[in-house]
């Protein structure tokens, strides 16, 4: 009895300096994280509407049961040329967020996935960016300057194959068809889950907004 | 002076993690699709190795026996929270390239099997240098097997092309390929010793 209450209270103890620890790096980290995170969504509103000059936002539509993110998209004169939906579902392992930009008649300009935590080498590939370089060019690189590359400019292919579908189009397969989105090889789920992500929000809000 | 050193040196090879003690597997075969993932990961698990090591062999006295695994959970999953939330508020940019990793390290048994098989019986100092060293052993073998799998199953060494016009062989970045490259590597290292 006497060794059992020993146990209790080291456990106690431990799991309470481990609480009060987190509680105090959770506080001076939550702040700096949420600004990143932001920062974020700024980058990727902007690069989904290259030619927007403002957004109007975080607005919410009705979605199934509860409530969906968007912002309007203003152009020069201050017209909607767009909308930008927040969408989130639930992917192999994490939660998978993706921004998505549609025109007013429905058609996406782009999409970018803002969070997710898949598996790296499969899930995690929907962000990679190959290189088409070969490894002698890039080594050759280190000695010359012109051989830089413009990494910057590149998107990763599994989300671009989103520009310029409206819902029809957003079917994951697991063939070639540029009709269709085309599944990373061994990552199904979280191809699937960033195609809802974006199809759930847009059909609700097209029916919405087209009211 | 000798017997630090070998606590350093013997994870590298001789008792390296991966070849000979076979920890930690699952997160070998899960990210040695490419040498990116495979620095990522082994870089990540060092750090939180060395910090767990430190903190399990410090406490070490005052934690009873009975209750020792609940309580290094307890240490391994703080340091990987708190490690996970500094680089997400201050490095963003690292926290994009490995945040993924830290997450997994939780699960990864090497921190919970060094911790029970070394920092539970020697000193903070000792069980660094075998947290180091663990660490460091753990990256070789994950840059072993990442490195033939990304050449043989995607023809490609940190993401850029090796042979132009070669067609690889895609089986190499499944998981099949994951499990070939590794047993081969175990068999290869095995054979080296028994001809000693």
């Amino acid at each position: 009895m006497k060794q059992m209450v020993h146990y209790a209270l080291v456990l106690l103890i431990l799991g309470g300096t481990a609480g009060v620890g987190l509680y105090g790096v959770n506080n001076l980290t939550s702040e700096r994280i949420a600004e990143a995170m932001k920062r974020n969504l700024t980058e990727g509103q902007k690069q989904l509407f290259p030619a927007a000059a403002s957004f109007d936002g975080p607005l919410s539509f009705p979605l199934s049961s509860d409530s969906g993110t968007y912002y309007k998209v203003l152009g020069a004169d201050n017209t909607v040329i767009g909308y930008e939906l927040d969408g989130a579902v639930q992917g192999y392992q994490s939660k998978v967020r993706v921004l998505t930009g549609v025109t007013t008649n429905g058609v996406i300009t782009g999409i970018k996935v803002l969070e997710q935590a898949e598996t790296p080498g499969l899930g995690a590939e929907v962000q990679a960016v190959p290189s088409t370089r070969t490894l002698w060019s890039a080594l050759a690189g280190l000695f010359s300057e012109a051989e830089k590359e413009s990494a910057a400019a590149l998107l990763p292919p599994f989300q671009t194959q989103f520009a310029g579908k409206d819902l029809g189009g957003l079917a994951v397969v697991k063939q070639k068809d540029p009709a269709k989105i085309e599944a990373i090889s061994g990552a199904t789920i979280t191809s699937e889950a960033v195609t809802r992500a974006v199809r759930e929000p847009l059909e609700a809000f097209l029916a919405w907004n087209g009211k | 002076m000798t017997t630090q050193l070998k606590e350093l040196t013997k994870g590298l090879w001789e008792q390296n993690p991966i070849f000979v003690i076979a920890l930690g597997l699952c997160p070998t075969l899960a990210v040695t699709t490419s040498v990116r993932n495979a620095i990522g990961m082994g870089v990540s698990t060092i750090f939180v190795l060395v910090l767990s090591n430190v903190l399990i062999s410090a406490v070490r006295t005052i934690v009873p026996d009975k209750i020792r695994i609940p309580c290094y959970i307890v240490i391994i999953a703080f340091l990987v929270t708190v490690v996970d939330l500094v680089l997400a508020a201050y490095f963003p940019d690292i926290s994009k390239a490995i945040g993924l990793f830290i997450k997994l390290i939780v699960v990864n048994c090497i921190i919970l099997g060094r911790a029970e098989a070394f920092a539970a019986k020697n000193n903070p100092w000792r069980s660094m240098l075998d947290g180091i060293g663990m660490g460091i052993g753990f990256l070789i073998a994950l840059l072993m097997v990442s490195g033939i799998r990304e050449v043989l199953g995607a023809n490609k060494l940190f993401g850029y092309v090796v042979f132009p016009g070669w067609r690889p062989i895609g089986v190499m970045v499944l998981a099949p390929g994951a499990f070939l490259t590794l047993g081969l590597l175990l068999g290869w290292k095995r054979l080296s010793e028994l001809k000693h």
